[in-house]
């Protein structure tokens, strides 16, 4: 075990340490006339309410039954269902497609990781690995629905020709979930890419700041990155997947969606 | 081949977002002809053509193909038999001889001879093969998009506006192409227009729709009869205003 940097109180002082430097900061805007007071203390005052809550709740959790993953789990899976949707208003039923889409992709990456034993059975890693998972298959399925749906009202002309040549629903809108799959994918992938030149990404920081071994800390790194590819991946399969089966009919007509 | 090909409507209605689309429609219209269909924007052409080869799925009422109900026939098989043109040709990615073999492509049935027949028979040479559909002209594009739908060797062509981006030289050289088609391939034709001009010199069979409603179908000769061949005559005649 790491030994802590930062003793609680401790810590909460150097907390007050740096909102003593956004508050010279807000003076320095009210000073240019830059008008961002209101938002920066906004902003501050929901980011540590938001943060010290989740702190709250993560020690509760932490000291409680392994159980309780699955429920913390669901709410997270329920939530970005929840937001995911919202880019998917143009289909019928978004909620339940967007919800199954990632409850399948962030899901079968979870349960592999766990059963393989790389995510330890430890509420510190499970809670945070499986938010970190989810948030990424919900950005990714948001990105493929909105990509999907403007694709495909946009290109209605082109899937019609090649419904009436014979085609199915599934070869006509071929080219518009080939870009939406790509398109969605693109940022995980260039992170990946660029993954240790243009920035140490946040687990590995942690980990370096918590004084991991820096070859440890950069394989666990590339574990959660290839499970955000995993999981990110398998939603949007699912995810374009349903909404074909939302946007045509099974006579292969595409529904209009006006 | 085709003499038992022909299109019948039997009270077909339609109604889209609260409005009524298509409003009982009846007609039948015999093998190896062109029924022009002309009508007002917003009449329902587009839509009646539509429902034809079952993109849009009717409401109520019976539309039959070679004698039976294309609520019976597999939508895929039925779209195979019948090609649609449509106002602005939608071109695939790539190059003009991917567009054409694309149907083909779909069922295995990929062969030179079936493209280099297409070709000819949408009047297009061999140089246009390799050029991207993209960058042709819209009159070029619209004869890519008959050439595309008779590499199926169809039995029915339904043409939606198709002349409406072309000049009026342009115009004039593509009905003679569709009507030579026509001729030697025995096709069946529904051409929907706004121009009541075009559906003179097109039509064996006209139908005039407003609102949705079929409000005249018969034998060209019989909607234009010879007195008003004159389009001034034929509008004051009552027979189209809109």
């Amino acid at each position: 075990m790491v030994e802590y940097l930062f003793e609680p109180i401790d810590g909460l002082f150097k907390l007050a340490l740096t909102l003593i430097l956004l508050a010279v900061i807000i003076l320095l805007s009210r000073y240019r006339k830059l008008d961002i007071e209101e938002e920066l203390i906004v902003a501050t005052v929901r980011g540590f309410m938001q943060l010290m809550f989740l702190a709250l709740i993560l020690t509760f959790i932490f000291e409680s039954h392994l159980v309780l993953v699955l429920v913390v789990y669901g709410v997270m899976i329920l939530m970005a269902g929840y937001t995911s949707s919202k880019r998917a208003k143009k289909l019928k039923a978004p909620l339940e497609l967007t919800t199954t889409s990632i409850l399948v992709g962030a899901g079968i990456t979870l349960i592999i990781m766990i059963l393989t034993g790389i995510i330890p059975l430890r509420m510190e890693f499970l809670i945070p690995l499986g938010g970190m998972v989810i948030g990424n298959s919900m950005i990714n399925c948001s990105l493929a629905l909105d990509r999907l749906g403007s694709d495909i009202q946009s290109n209605r002309n082109k899937i019609e020709a090649a419904l009436s040549l014979g085609a199915t629903s599934e070869q006509a809108s071929l080219p518009q979930v080939r870009a939406a799959v790509r398109a969605s994918l693109i940022p995980t992938i260039d992170n990946l890419k660029t993954l240790g030149i243009i920035l140490i990404p946040g687990t590995m920081t942690g980990l370096l700041i918590a004084g991991a071994d820096p070859i440890w800390a950069a394989s666990y790194q590339l574990i959660i990155f290839f499970m955000i590819l995993c999981a990110g991946s398998i939603t949007i399969i699912t995810a374009t997947y349903l909404a074909q089966q939302k946007l045509f009919s099974k006579k292969h007509q595409l529904i209009d969606i006006n | 081949m085709t003499s038992h090909t022909h299109i019948v409507m039997d009270r077909v209605s339609k109604h889209l977002r609260g409005r009524t689309v298509l409003n009982n429609i009846s007609f039948s219209l015999p093998a190896g002809k062109i029924m022009a269909v002309i009508g007002p924007s917003g009449s329902g052409k587009s839509t009646l053509l539509r429902t034809i080869n079952r993109l849009i799925e009717i409401d109520s009422g019976t539309i039959f193909i070679y004698h039976t109900s294309i609520k019976k026939q597999n939508p895929i098989r039925i779209r195979r038999k019948i090609g649609l043109v449509a106002q602005t040709p939608a071109m695939f990615e790539g190059t003009v001889l991917e567009n054409i073999r694309y149907g083909l492509d779909l069922q295995n049935k990929y062969s030179k001879q079936a493209v280099l027949k297409a070709l000819r028979d949408a009047e297009l040479t061999t140089e246009f093969l390799y050029r991207k559909a993209s960058n042709l002209s819209v009159g070029e594009q619209q004869r890519v998009a008959i050439a595309r739908a008779l590499a199926l060797e169809p039995e029915i062509l339904l043409l939606d506006e198709p002349t409406a981006a072309l000049d009026s030289k342009i115009t004039r050289r593509f009905e003679a192409t569709i009507k030579h088609l026509k001729d030697v391939r025995g096709l069946t034709i529904v051409w929907v227009t706004h121009d009541l001009a075009q559906a003179r010199r097109v039509g064996d069979y006209v139908g005039i729709l407003k609102r949705g409603k079929l409000e005249q179908f018969g034998p060209a000769s019989k909607i234009f009869p010879a007195a008003t061949k004159d389009h001034d005559k034929a509008k004051r005649g009552g027979c189209c205003k809109w």
